[in-house]
């Protein structure tokens, strides 16, 4: 067994992306002494993926519970996660306010609620970061920001819109107990899109084991450093414009964050890393992955995160499978290249996504997005495969929420959004159940409920009690149960 | 029809937007008028004001964004507001290379630079997330670790033995290192400070040696070390002023060079020597010579005519056999020799779309069917007269020509729209809601212009098609991956069109001809050079007339881009900085 710092220079040949299952979950539970206060433990992720749905057949069927209702049939390889599942339809987000941009805006508010402003930053909180808050210290890691690339246009709003859907932004703790989230000058949460670079920051860790005295002398130098920068800040605060001090502000931030970390509790050095990212996952252009070198990537971030969950290193994730608008090939599943044949060669994903009368480019999208589906679920069975320290699925104690920024492909709605929530929370979901709420009548919203009151509803789950949640959020959604 | 990565626009917006956008003209240089149609704020959206962030469709600017030109007699009063500018990724990497003589360039694994236009200079579209932080740490850690490996390149920074000489040799190191990390004099509060992580050495048994490294880093993760600050004396309403020596200098290597300024730029600013209008110039002259303004090719030019997007270009290999990895890395070979050319001649900037030269190495002689001599090597780029041939300027790149289609195929939609976009600045708006798209088979017998005739047929698409279709087929003869063809689908292809201003054309050549033009041309590489440069968007209400006034007075010299350039950097846009916010 191995209790040992992993060195910064080890490398561990790997033949492929297939991951260890790590160690008995007696071992893990015996190292997380310190975890005591943030129990029980409550994850969150969400799973991004790119240019909508094909609503021709991404539709549930039935209502209710249990056998009252089916899964769509665009997601055969899902059939056995069915009881893990809670598929919500007839969410709005932004569609009341569509303008010029929609991917830039559907992936805005995507975990915001919020409707971006072309070239501006003023954000609000977006759900994940108001949850790794609440959640402060419980893990080294505060929350993880991954993907696959940084190729997202600007589409009107900017990069930071498509390329990114974690955004932290002011947050006030008002005396009745509640949060609120108001817009102020935010920061996008930039991805890591390098699978080494992902795997460094999760397994080779920012803090050393507890018995080491030199490590810890390092430890305290490393504070040392940080301390030093942060006097500046004051300082600066008065030889700067609002807004140059809102860019500085965030550097503080991120300071403080890293020192946080740097005193969290170590992970423990029995929790069995995934192999090193070999070289199949690792090409030099990330933003020019296609075809196999794409998949590769895709799934060794699939096991990176179902081991760094599983090793708690961090408990909050956002995931962007690609990013908004992306152009991504999928010629090297082989149903999307017969398809592609018939369609004078198109077999990339935006391309696809506008098929509008065009039945062959249309079959394109459809395959593309029956492999999306089929995809993700191949991270939701390693989610369910591995153990957690509490002897459960690593579903359990978990929920993932699933979407895109825009609705139906070809249409690029931003209502009736077909949303998942994958897992039980610790009990706090109760899932195997489809929840339908109305969509709009022509253009009378009153009965539809939004992202906003979904995400109110979501963070009560995780402790955070807010009673509005961004543009129109007012209502918490009783979705979970 | 074609989609041209915009995005389906809600009914009721778009009659208006088409009638305030669609009026465009080629040839004529007149702008569309700002009509606000893009809808920002549509929709009780409650946003907060204050802030700078002055959207699409600000005062003075066209739905797009783009600054309404025109050309005042005299420079306007005010330079704009600024965001503070952070170091961005090639900016890291140059920066520590220069610094400290490292190969490593840790800033490849930093996450992402958002861009502001085409730029990764942008302030207020750059962000410091805290996963930022934690990449700085650790290269910080890894850059001084790195230089101690090597006692040549240490030497050059640790100047004294700190085990001996205590506190007074690591101040010594510190205030050094950080004068030229921070691109200023250190005061004395802050040399003090950098001495923090040697003290802390002291009490928690670390070496003198651990406790210098450590404060080293520091000065790294320092936030004088990581961006461009210019601080105002009354930061919130205080009037225009001219950058200080050292804030100038930082503008100007890391607009012409992408790096910290270099010993004779630092030594200028110690002497109060870029002040004068002679001393900037010179400056610029020395640098714009200089091999290192070559970063200019990757940074500006190659984001501008977005020729870094060949990278991750997807091409159907099926379909298009001969477009492999070596033709691709010749294609991006030829378009920044190309842009080479213009950044080191006195050629008006014009001539990037009816210049009759290009650059070919051996394979691209072939894929070209140009012949070339003279060359050592398959790999050296010759440079071939293609008068009388079918490739004149940017518009029969191979490198455009393939950035623009789509894997498959061709995009005449793509092609017209990038030259509106980033020729011209101008802005095509989106398409009407729920247009059929443009069906993907080919038809045997009908070119794709044939088969996209609805775009002119109907009245609701011709508007704003006939801005952009013209163009695009009129390039159709370069096909998805920019080789000449007569035929497409069996049928041949009709390369003539017409503009909405009424002048025809028939191919490429002649196109490219009447588009250089264009007034709108010059304006616009004015336009994007300053955004590059200066770091900001141009969408305040005195930008449209500094393009057109930096513009004009570039044309009145030789009209180059060094020429714009240089007038870019010793006007007061540069110069120059308007304290407080923009509202």
């Amino acid at each position: 067994m191995d209790t040992g710092r992993f060195s910064r220079r080890r490398f561990i040949t790997s033949a492929g992306v297939t991951l260890t299952l790590p160690m008995l979950p007696s071992l893990l539970w015996s190292r997380r002494a310190g975890a005591a206060t943030c129990a029980p433990v409550k994850r969150f992720m969400f799973y991004h993926y790119p240019n909508g749905n094909y609503m021709q057949t991404h539709v549930p069927t039935g209502a209710g519970t249990g056998d009252s209702w089916g899964l769509p049939p665009t997601m055969p390889t899902w059939v056995p996660l069915k009881p893990d599942i809670t598929f919500i339809t007839g969410l709005e987000n932004q569609q009341r306010r569509r303008q010029v941009g929609d991917h830039a805006l559907g992936a805005g508010a995507l975990l915001t609620a919020r409707m971006p402003t072309p070239n501006s930053q003023q954000m609000s909180m977006s759900v994940d970061q108001a949850i790794g808050d609440a959640q402060q210290g419980c893990r080294g890691i505060h929350s993880l920001q991954l993907g696959t690339g940084n190729g997202g246009p600007t589409d009107s709003f900017g990069t930071y819109f498509t390329r990114n859907i974690s955004w932290r932004a002011p947050s006030t703790a008002n005396a009745d107990g509640t949060m609120s989230f108001p817009v102020g000058a935010g920061t996008p949460l930039g991805k890591i899109i390098d699978a080494q670079t992902a795997f460094n920051r999760l397994f080779m860790g920012t803090s050393p084991t507890v018995s080491s005295a030199d490590a810890q002398m390092r430890l305290a130098l490393r504070k040392s450093v940080l301390d030093s920068v942060l006097p500046y800040q004051a300082s600066l605060k008065n030889q700067l414009n609002p807004a140059d001090s809102a860019k500085l502000d965030q550097l503080f931030t991120g300071i403080r964050s890293l020192e946080q970390e740097l005193q969290s509790t170590p992970v423990a050095g029995s929790c069995m890393p995934p192999a090193v990212p070999g070289a199949a996952v690792n090409p030099t252009d990330k933003n020019g992955l296609t075809g196999v070198d794409y998949k590769n990537q895709v799934d060794f971030m699939h096991s990176l995160m179902g081991i760094a969950f599983q090793c708690d290193i961090t408990r909050v994730i956002t995931f962007m499978l690609s990013d908004a608008v992306t152009s991504r090939n999928y010629n090297f599943v082989p149903a999307v290249a017969t398809a592609g044949a018939a369609a004078g060669g198109a077999t990339s994903d935006h391309q696809s996504s506008h098929y509008g009368t065009s039945a062959t480019l249309q079959e394109v999208y459809h395959q593309i997005s029956l492999y999306k589906m089929i995809w993700i679920s191949t991270f939701i069975q390693k989610m369910k495969s591995l153990v957690d320290a509490d002897g459960n699925d690593m579903l359990h104690n978990i929920a993932i929420v699933m979407s895109s920024e825009i609705g139906d492909g070809n249409r690029h709605n931003h209502d009736n959004l077909p949303t998942m929530v994958i897992g039980r929370l610790g009990g706090l979901v109760t899932p195997n159940r489809l929840v339908q709420y109305p969509n709009a009548t022509g253009s009378d919203y009153s009965n539809v409920k939004t992202y906003g009151d979904f995400y109110i509803g979501l963070l009560k789950l995780y402790g955070v009690n807010v009673t509005a949640f961004g543009n129109d959020g007012k209502e918490a959604l009783g979705w979970n149960a | 029809m074609e989609r041209v990565n915009q995005s389906l626009l809600a009914g009721a917006g778009v009659a208006l937007l088409l009638a305030g956008g669609c009026t465009g003209k080629i040839g004529m240089g007149s702008q569309p008028a700002s009509t606000g149609a893009t809808g920002s704020g549509t929709g009780g959206s409650s946003m907060a004001a204050g802030g700078t962030s002055p959207g699409a469709g600000g005062a003075g600017t066209t739905p797009s964004g783009n600054p309404v030109v025109t050309v005042p007699a005299s420079a306007p009063q005010s330079p704009g507001y600024m965001v503070v500018r952070r170091l961005n990724r090639p900016e890291y990497n140059n920066t520590v290379a220069d610094l400290l003589g490292t190969k490593l360039t840790p800033a490849d694994d930093f996450p992402g630079d958002d861009l502001g236009a085409e730029f990764d200079t942008v302030g207020s579209a750059l962000s410091t997330a805290p996963e930022y932080v934690v990449s700085y740490e650790s290269a910080a850690t890894a850059l001084i670790d790195d230089l101690y490996a090597d006692a040549t390149r240490l030497k050059n920074v640790v100047t004294c033995d700190v085990t001996t000489g205590g506190d007074a040799c690591a101040q010594t190191i510190l205030s050094a290192f950080a004068r030229r990390a921070w691109r200023r004099p250190v005061t004395a509060a802050e040399a003090q400070s950098l001495m923090a992580p040697v003290t802390a050495a002291k009490t928690l048994g670390a070496t003198p040696v651990d406790g210098l490294k450590a404060a080293l880093t520091g000065v790294l993760i320092s936030p004088f070390f990581l961006y461009k600050l210019e601080l105002d004396p009354d930061p919130l309403a205080g009037a225009v002023r001219r950058l200080n020596p050292y804030e100038l200098a930082t503008r100007l290597s890391y607009s012409l060079w992408s790096t910290m300024p270099d010993a004779t730029l630092s030594a200028a600013a110690d002497a109060g020597q870029l002040a004068t209008d002679d001393q900037v110039s010179a400056q610029v002259d020395r640098m714009l010579a200089d091999p290192r303004a070559d970063t200019l090719l990757d940074n500006f030019s190659a984001k501008w005519l977005d020729f870094v997007s060949l990278d991750s270009h997807d091409v159907d290999t099926m379909l298009y056999p001969s477009y492999t990895s070596d033709l691709e890395t010749s294609l991006k070979g030829e378009a920044r020799r190309y842009m080479q050319e213009f950044l080191h001649n006195p050629l008006n900037v014009t001539g990037i779309l009816n210049s009759r030269f290009t650059f070919i190495d051996a394979n691209l002689a072939t894929f070209y069917g140009l012949p070339r001599t003279g060359a050592t090597n398959d790999t050296d780029f010759i440079k071939v007269d293609t008068t009388g041939t079918e490739r004149q300027g940017l518009l029969t790149l191979g490198a455009f020509l393939t950035n623009t289609a789509y894997p498959n195929r061709t995009s005449p939609v793509r092609r017209g729209e990038y030259v509106f976009r980033r020729l011209l600045c101008d802005e095509v708006p989106a398409p009407p809601a729920n247009v059929p798209p443009l069906s993907e088979t080919a038809v045997v017998g009908q070119t794709l212009r044939q088969r996209m005739e609805a775009h002119r047929a109907n009245p609701a698409c011709s508007p704003c098609h006939n801005l952009m279709d013209p163009i695009g087929f009129g390039l159709e003869n370069y096909d998805g991956i920019g080789a000449y063809r007569t035929m497409d689908s069996g049928a041949p292809i009709d390369s003539s069109g017409t503009l909405p201003d009424g002048t025809t054309f028939n191919g490429a050549v002649q196109l490219g001809g009447i588009l250089a033009q264009d007034p709108r041309l010059p304006q616009c590489v004015t336009e994007k050079f300053m955004i590059f440069a200066i770091g900001r968007l141009l969408n305040q209400p005195n930008d449209g007339q500094w393009v057109g006034y930096l513009s004009a007075r570039a044309q009145a010299t030789d009209g180059s881009l060094p020429s714009i350039i240089r007038t870019v950097m010793l006007s007061d846009v540069f110069r120059s900085r308007q304290p407080g916010v923009s509202m």
